[in-house]
């Protein structure tokens, strides 16, 4: 039974207690089904290794089964990780700093870590403008928040074969796959949470599948169903999900019946404010015409 | 079979979720308490449980 909702604003698009239940479930598999969290856990690492400073102290968000924990370890300088999960059942797999915690409400004290990791979880957040400022605020000046998220190209085929079945069964199409956010917005929102030097980018990853079933076998498997609040309850009718498969072979299907799904992921890089960082001049600071400069050039 | 103690290192950086206030540690009911937001957060297994949902209202806390 599902607790009594305690917020219904536009603001709350995800329900929690849903995102919460989807990980319990996928706890006790996550093994089998963990292939993308590592790809995406080894390009963090690969951004990681760019940087040539030490982070002693290390928050891992939203780190699961610690996959991301046991990636990062010897990297970097880093003598401890907290690994934090909404689940608590994640928590009872490997060892180390252990925390259960709500993104939406990060329990720790101003300046308590070095780093903050972050791989593919940030996307099942209400309040990210929200979360991300409560990241900056346990990050000591010039420590570094390194994540990745979701974005807005993520099972788009999924997302477009679900409506038109729907619209074809029940006259209509409710929301069965996540909002993402967008490279250019994600970029906003580490300004606006007072980040310095923010840099967001995308890639995107293509993962082929025998069928759209086996597909969304998949997204069980890692915990990330639907949970959007205004997704109907219960289970997806049965002819809807058949014809959305049916769509869904019909306009991405290769010669071997194979189907894509696209993943994309947007890295963030930002950086606790320091006095030290670089910063821009001030408006109006230049001594030097651009235009003597160009004509010097010649 | 004694209990997995919760990690010092822990102590030092938590604070409560919900009001960024200090929490006093109770070993022997295993609890984080935040005076201030009238909750005792559990600890389980030595790993602290800090969510508003399943932390304790304490006596005299509306």
């Amino acid at each position: 039974m599902a607790p009594p909702e305690k917020t219904s604003d536009a603001m709350t698009v995800f329900d929690r207690y849903a995102v919460r239940l989807h990980r319990d479930r996928s706890a006790r598999n996550f093994g089998e089904f963990d292939f993308l969290f590592r790809h995406v856990g080894a390009a963090l690492i690969d951004r990681l290794q760019d940087i040539t400073r030490d982070f002693p102290r290390v928050l891992d968000l939203g780190g699961r089964d610690g996959f991301l924990s046991e990636l990062i370890a010897g990297h970097n300088g880093i003598e401890n990780v907290v690994r934090c999960d909404l689940s608590e059942a994640f928590m009872h797999d490997g060892g180390g700093l252990r925390v259960v915690a709500d993104e939406e409400f990060v329990p720790f004290g101003p300046e308590s870590f070095d780093l903050v990791v972050s791989c593919l979880d940030l996307h099942w957040v209400n309040d990210l403008p929200g979360t991300l400022v409560q990241l900056r605020q346990v990050l000591k000046p010039d420590g570094l928040f390194l994540a990745a998220m979701f974005g807005g190209n993520t099972l788009s085929e999924l997302r477009a074969s679900l409506i038109a079945a729907e619209t074809e069964t029940m006259g209509g199409a409710g929301p069965r796959v996540s909002p993402f956010a967008d490279v250019r917005d994600a970029g906003n929102l580490l300004v606006r949470a007072g980040f310095a030097l923010p840099v967001a980018d995308n890639f995107e990853v293509t993962v082929s599948y025998a069928d759209p079933l086996k597909l969304m076998r998949d997204l069980r498997g890692m915990g990330e169903s639907n949970a959007v609040r205004a997704r109907q309850r219960g289970f997806t009718r049965r002819d809807v999900l058949a014809r959305a498969a049916a769509h869904y072979q019909d306009r991405h299907a290769d010669a071997d019946g194979r189907v894509p799904a696209t993943f994309e992921v947007i890295m963030l890089t930002a950086w606790a404010p320091h006095a030290a960082q670089p910063k821009p001049l001030a408006r109006g600071s230049g001594q030097i015409s651009l235009a003597d400069v160009l004509k010097e050039d010649k | 079979m004694t209990a997995a103690q919760i990690d010092p290192k822990l102590l030092e950086i938590l604070v409560c979720p919900l009001t960024k206030g200090p929490l006093k540690y109770d070993a022997n009911a295993q609890e984080l308490i935040s005076e201030k937001a009238g909750l005792a957060y559990p600890i389980r297994d030595g790993i602290p449980i800090m969510l508003v949902d399943e932390a304790r209202k304490l006596d005299g806390a509306e």
